[in-house]
């Protein structure tokens, strides 16, 4: 995904969410912060209670930095949402060329609510963690 | 999600990204939105590829991002999402069809 931002002027960042170019773990988020700053600012502290899935790597030239990219389960959500969204579809739909994309994407879309419930009925329907990293 | 890059130096970014504005171009879907946090507004924008695509979905299939999910109750929300992807899916299968039935015509 190619990332542009005010902050970055005008530069723009090309991260790879590629399993060779790109580590995935889970972290606490208060670790990840911590690791690249020397002091979490408050908001992010209040932040800093959960889990989250962790993608790191170097992004693609023309401008190759370390970055990571954090998500939690809502941030997860969102793209499923944008991923089936009307513009999505219309992107799908407009060009002709895009039949194998959508195929990729409804297997992977299948795959994945498998994979769910195949998780979840091997842990007999338990829920470890709340929305906020907290067992319960 | 929290974007953070070596170039950011001391800031990492919250990105919202049930706020996005979504325009689409030939072969690529942009997002677009504002990251606010104290003594940052900027705006931004995520371009994704077909090839950007096909990662995150690789990303969401990975064992790791299922267990922390299904961990975190996220099965609670997959009959909503099921509905929505099927419902799409067919919308989808419907206006391929209609388009294929049109070109046959026109032949």
């Amino acid at each position: 995904m190619e990332f542009q931002s005010t902050g970055l002027g005008q530069r723009h960042l090309d991260i790879s969410w590629q399993a060779e170019v790109a580590k995935l773990s889970t972290e606490r988020a208060q670790d990840v912060w911590g690791a690249v700053l020397r002091d979490v600012p408050q908001w992010l502290l209040e932040q800093s209670g959960q889990r989250v899935v962790v993608l790191r790597g170097e992004t693609r030239l023309p401008v190759v930095w370390r970055y990571f990219s954090a998500m939690n389960n809502s941030d997860f959500e969102s793209v499923l949402k944008i991923a089936m969204s009307r513009e999505a579809i219309n992107f799908l739909i407009r060009s002709g060329q895009k039949r194998k994309l959508f195929f990729k994407l409804a297997a992977s879309m299948l795959g994945f609510f498998i994979s769910c419930a195949r998780v979840w009925l091997t842990r007999g329907g338990r829920s470890t963690e709340g929305e906020n990293g907290c067992k319960i | 999600m929290w974007v953070w890059s070596k170039g950011l130096g001391q800031v990492v970014m919250p990105l919202d990204l049930s706020q996005v504005e979504i325009t689409t171009d030939a072969d690529s879907i942009v997002l677009k939105g504002r990251i606010t946090a104290p003594k940052v507004n900027w705006r931004y924008s995520v371009t994704l590829r077909e090839q950007d695509i096909s990662d995150f979905m690789r990303v969401l299939n990975d064992p790791l991002v299922v267990k922390y999910l299904v961990e975190r109750g996220f099965i609670r929300r997959l009959p909503r999402l099921l509905v929505r992807a099927l419902l799409l899916g067919l919308f989808y299968l419907w206006a391929e069809g209609s388009r294929l039935w049109s070109s046959n015509q026109r032949d």
